[in-house]
């Protein structure tokens, strides 16, 4: 069997899960660490919550709900955009999969749209996205 | 839409028993179960194309079981009654989600937060659907609203 492997060296992403559930959180961290084992996720219960972290440091995504009580998903992607943290990838995960609602949120500049429930691979390609499209930035 | 489909509701069901929950689920079959004892029900209440609430009926036994399955917890291990209601509370909304996306196509619909209780036996009346999670039931009732939109 003849594996494929990359030029480019796998840098350590830095992902920030943004959601109100906890177990929620934890489902998704362990989707995350399980595709990318070295991974480093940072939790935040709500827009507000994120906003802090976001402020403190760097991440190379965002991975946030819609429907949160205090700031929802939408929210927290235009505040982004207002703070100028255009670096930050965006990515909604959401259980709403309408064409509909995947167009509005569209234009708030999410490189994904994933809804849950959704299997391993999903995530495992995304973490591959984000890791091409941060070595085509460089 | 006044009959609703049992099919796309199971099916949502049993993506997010498996898929989330990596338990085994199918439809269950016809035929009388027990009802007693202290069931849990999470709700979800939805608009969108059409309005109403979604809940999920589930035996304390097969919570337990999918909440020590979902953070590995052993059978001494104690059980955070905030976090189960939590899971079960993301366990109706996936599924409620999941079917909305199912039936309602293009439309954009919305959820409200879930809400989990316990009482004793499960809800009046006949379900909408039943599925059954590692061999124990699922209820699922639907209530409708009339037309949102």
């Amino acid at each position: 069997m003849i594996e494929a492997h990359s030029s480019e060296p796998q840098r350590r992403l830095s992902l920030l899960v943004v959601d109100d559930s906890a177990m929620m959180r934890v489902m998704i961290r362990r989707a995350l660490t399980l595709a990318a084992p070295d991974c480093e996720v940072t939790e935040a219960a709500n827009g507000f919550d994120a906003l802090e972290v976001l402020g403190a440091r760097s991440f190379d995504a965002v991975l946030t709900d819609i429907n949160m009580p205090g700031m929802n998903g939408p929210q927290l992607l235009r505040e982004i955009d207002k703070r100028g943290w255009h670096h930050v990838r965006r990515v909604v995960i959401s259980t709403d999969g309408s064409d509909a609602r995947r167009e509005e949120i569209q234009d708030l500049g999410v490189m994904a749209y994933i809804t849950k429930p959704f299997p391993p691979e999903v995530v495992r390609d995304l973490l591959e996205r984000i890791q091409e499209s941060d070595n085509g930035a460089h | 839409m006044a009959l609703i489909e049992t099919a796309p509701l199971t099916d949502a069901v049993i993506a997010v028993a498996e898929r989330s929950f990596f338990a085994w689920a199918e439809p269950a079959a016809d035929g009388p179960m027990a009802t007693d004892g202290v069931w849990h029900h999470a709700s979800v209440a939805f608009d969108g194309d059409f309005r109403g609430r979604t809940t999920f009926s589930v035996p304390p036994s097969l919570a337990d079981e999918l909440f020590r399955c979902f953070l590995g917890l052993g059978p001494d291990d104690p059980v955070d009654e905030a976090a189960l209601r939590d899971l079960l509370g993301e366990f109706a909304n996936m599924s409620c989600g999941s079917w909305l996306t199912g039936v309602q196509g293009r439309r954009c619909f919305t959820l409200a937060s879930p809400e989990v209780e316990s009482s004793g036996g499960t809800p009046s009346g006949e379900p909408t659907a039943v599925v059954m999670v590692n061999d124990q039931p699922v209820l699922i009732g639907v209530t409708l609203e009339g037309a949102a939109r």
